[in-house]
């Protein structure tokens, strides 16, 4: 009985210090990823130059070339409280250019407003 | 920093000195205390939580008045249950088997590998918490998000609410977002710090929790073999630093069902049953499925009620248990009908479709089949490991847990059986989409609640020696 009893307990001791081992050397957290401290700097430094052209409250729209939903949320995570709504990229509604921060992301009017 | 954890620590305080003052004094000083705190995460999360969404709710925004009200409210708490006395009628049976010297060698490895797990975890916690401060995809499109709402938006928070950003689950309940935007109005920024605790906090308190519960009850090796199973599973701790809200809703499944224990073993005191009806509720108010669990929790305390004590009891005790969760059901239905948006997956539904999915018998085997094989990935294999130490070491000898355990698995079952027929009538597309992305962390809500039922089921070392 003894021995079954030590070799279950190692058996647990074992599975226990496997995940351990992992929590060391897995390396997903190290993902150059959405999640990324610089990934989520990057884009609110990005948005942060056109932040005036914005309103502080209400709905605003979103569309964009890539598709990326990723990058759709996290616009969304730096923008609230604003409502960020993706719009329908394929049959764009018309609008004016309002401003252009000059890497990839602009603020548009939209004309029927 | 020192302002947020100022923040945390009062209502846990007051949390740790109730279920102190609620105490029967007795068993193991440390593992008493290890309870106390882990239960007083918790209820001082949870309330502190709660009253702020009633606070927004009452008065617009939070400011200045919350932190006068809430410090007079932890001060008063504080010194009220410092200095009341009561007395406790305790049940005279000693619940922990005796040491036996055989097992010490054992019971000290235990302890070494369990403190290195504490220690990798932490790191992991340290290390994930410098490369994605804000946690990983649903914590920032979801509840740090939501958290957000909350501080920013001033008076208008209830913005937040609606479809437009449906992605987000506007409708999920806001105890995780509540206590983050709590600690950034104390704070009077948005920190990261703050989720990044709250997380930390509730898995540690997962493990401290299972290892005094089952310490307490079936001896010290067992419980720490319970912690190291627990902190040894990878997922776990990967998904307490990713900052969602499955971690302290398994933590809350938990923390009442431990309670719900120490009542039937300890101290028949309605008060225990009444604070393990309270943190039910907030498992209602932490995720959309916490109300699924809370409902398990109650029809399985009220069927071993039945079945142990009669009717008389069973009404007496589920009285005081309902009495605890009320409250936050009160503040979950207020919640879901003036505020949320629709759900998701019931908005979606219509009865055609739904019918034609729940007659479709290859869907019953593709979501089986997937919950087999989630089920088998967590640890990896902890299961079948953990099946071959019950092998090796037996079923636990003393019968006095057997209707407590068998309450634990009636909740599991339950908790199962629901998750499937979400799957079952789901709306999405694909099903196995929906599984795919979801299953893993369902399962690992019910991980700690699965240990707690299998350590207190199977005998422990000191048992399997005599």
């Amino acid at each position: 009985m003894q021995s079954r009893t030590t070799i279950g307990i190692v058996l647990l001791l074992v599975l226990g210090l496997a995940g351990g081992f992992r929590c060391l050397t897995d390396t997903s957290v190290f993902d150059h990823d959405y999640r990324h401290r610089a990934a989520l700097v990057r884009r609110a430094e990005r948005l942060d130059s056109l932040r005036s052209q914005l309103p502080e409250r209400g709905v605003i729209g979103y569309r964009s070339t890539t598709g990326d939903t990723g990058e759709y949320y996290m616009t969304q995570y730096i923008l609230a409280p604003l409502i960020v709504v993706e719009q329908d990229s394929i049959t764009p509604a018309p609008c004016i250019l309002l401003s252009d921060s000059g890497h990839g992301v602009s603020v548009h009017h939209a004309e029927d407003d | 920093m020192v302002v947020v954890l100022l923040a945390l620590i009062g209502p846990i305080g007051v949390g740790y000195l109730l279920v102190r003052w609620l105490w029967p004094e007795r068993g193991s000083l440390w593992f008493t205390s290890l309870f106390q705190v882990c239960l007083g995460v918790g209820l001082g999360l949870g309330a502190s939580s709660a009253g702020f969404f009633v606070w927004l709710t009452l008065f617009g925004s939070a400011g200045r008045g919350l932190a006068i009200v809430e410090s007079i409210l932890v001060g008063g708490l504080c010194l009220a249950l410092l200095f009341a006395r009561r007395q406790i009628k305790v049940i005279p049976e000693t619940v922990a088997p005796s040491d036996q010297p055989a097992t010490w060698r054992l019971r000290r490895l235990a302890v070494v590998v369990l403190v290195v797990l504490v220690l990798c975890s932490l790191f992991r916690f340290v290390v994930a918490a410098s490369r994605s401060p804000h946690g990983d995809w649903d914590a920032w499109a979801i509840w740090n998000l939501r958290a957000r709402f909350l501080y920013r938006g001033g008076d208008s928070w209830r913005d937040t609410f609606t479809n437009a950003i449906a992605w987000s689950h506007p409708d999920y309940p806001l105890l995780v977002p509540g206590a983050t935007a709590r600690c950034w109005y104390y704070a009077g920024e948005e920190t990261t710090l703050a989720p990044q605790v709250v997380a930390g906090l509730f898995t540690l308190a997962t493990v401290g929790l299972l290892i005094a519960t089952v310490g307490a009850l079936r001896g010290r090796t067992q419980g720490y073999l319970a912690g190291i199973v627990l902190l040894g599973t990878f997922s776990f701790v990967e998904l307490g630093h990713a900052q969602y809200a499955d971690v302290p809703l398994g933590y809350l499944l938990l923390a009442s069902l431990s309670l719900l224990i120490v009542h039937d073993h300890l101290a028949r005191e309605s008060w225990l049953a009444l604070l393990a009806g309270l943190l039910a509720g907030f498992a209602a108010w932490t995720k959309n499925e916490g109300a699924l669990l809370a409902a398990a929790l109650f029809v399985s305390r009220a069927a071993l009620l039945l079945w142990t004590s009669g009717w008389r009891t069973c009404l007496r005790e589920m009285l005081a248990f309902a009495l605890g969760l009320l409250p936050l059901a009160a503040l979950l239905a207020g919640f879901k009908l003036w505020l949320a948006p629709a759900n998701d997956l019931l908005a979606g539904q219509d009865w055609s479709t739904t019918l034609a999915k729940l007659a479709d018998g290859q869907r019953y085997l593709l979501i089986l089949s997937q919950f087999a094989q989630f089920l088998l990935n967590i640890g990896p294999y902890a299961i079948p490991l953990l099946i071959l130490y019950c092998l090796l070491l037996g079923r636990a000898r003393d019968p006095r847990h057997r209707a407590s355990i068998a309450q634990v698995w009636l909740i599991l079952a339950l908790a199962l059986a629901g998750y499937f027929v979400v799957y079952l009538t789901t709306p999405w597309e694909s099903v196995l989409s929906h599984i795919q992305t979801s299953l893993d962390r369902l399962l690992l809500q019910l991980w700690p609640t699965f240990l707690l039922a299998f350590f207190l089921g199977v005998a422990s070392p000191e048992e399997a020696h005599r």
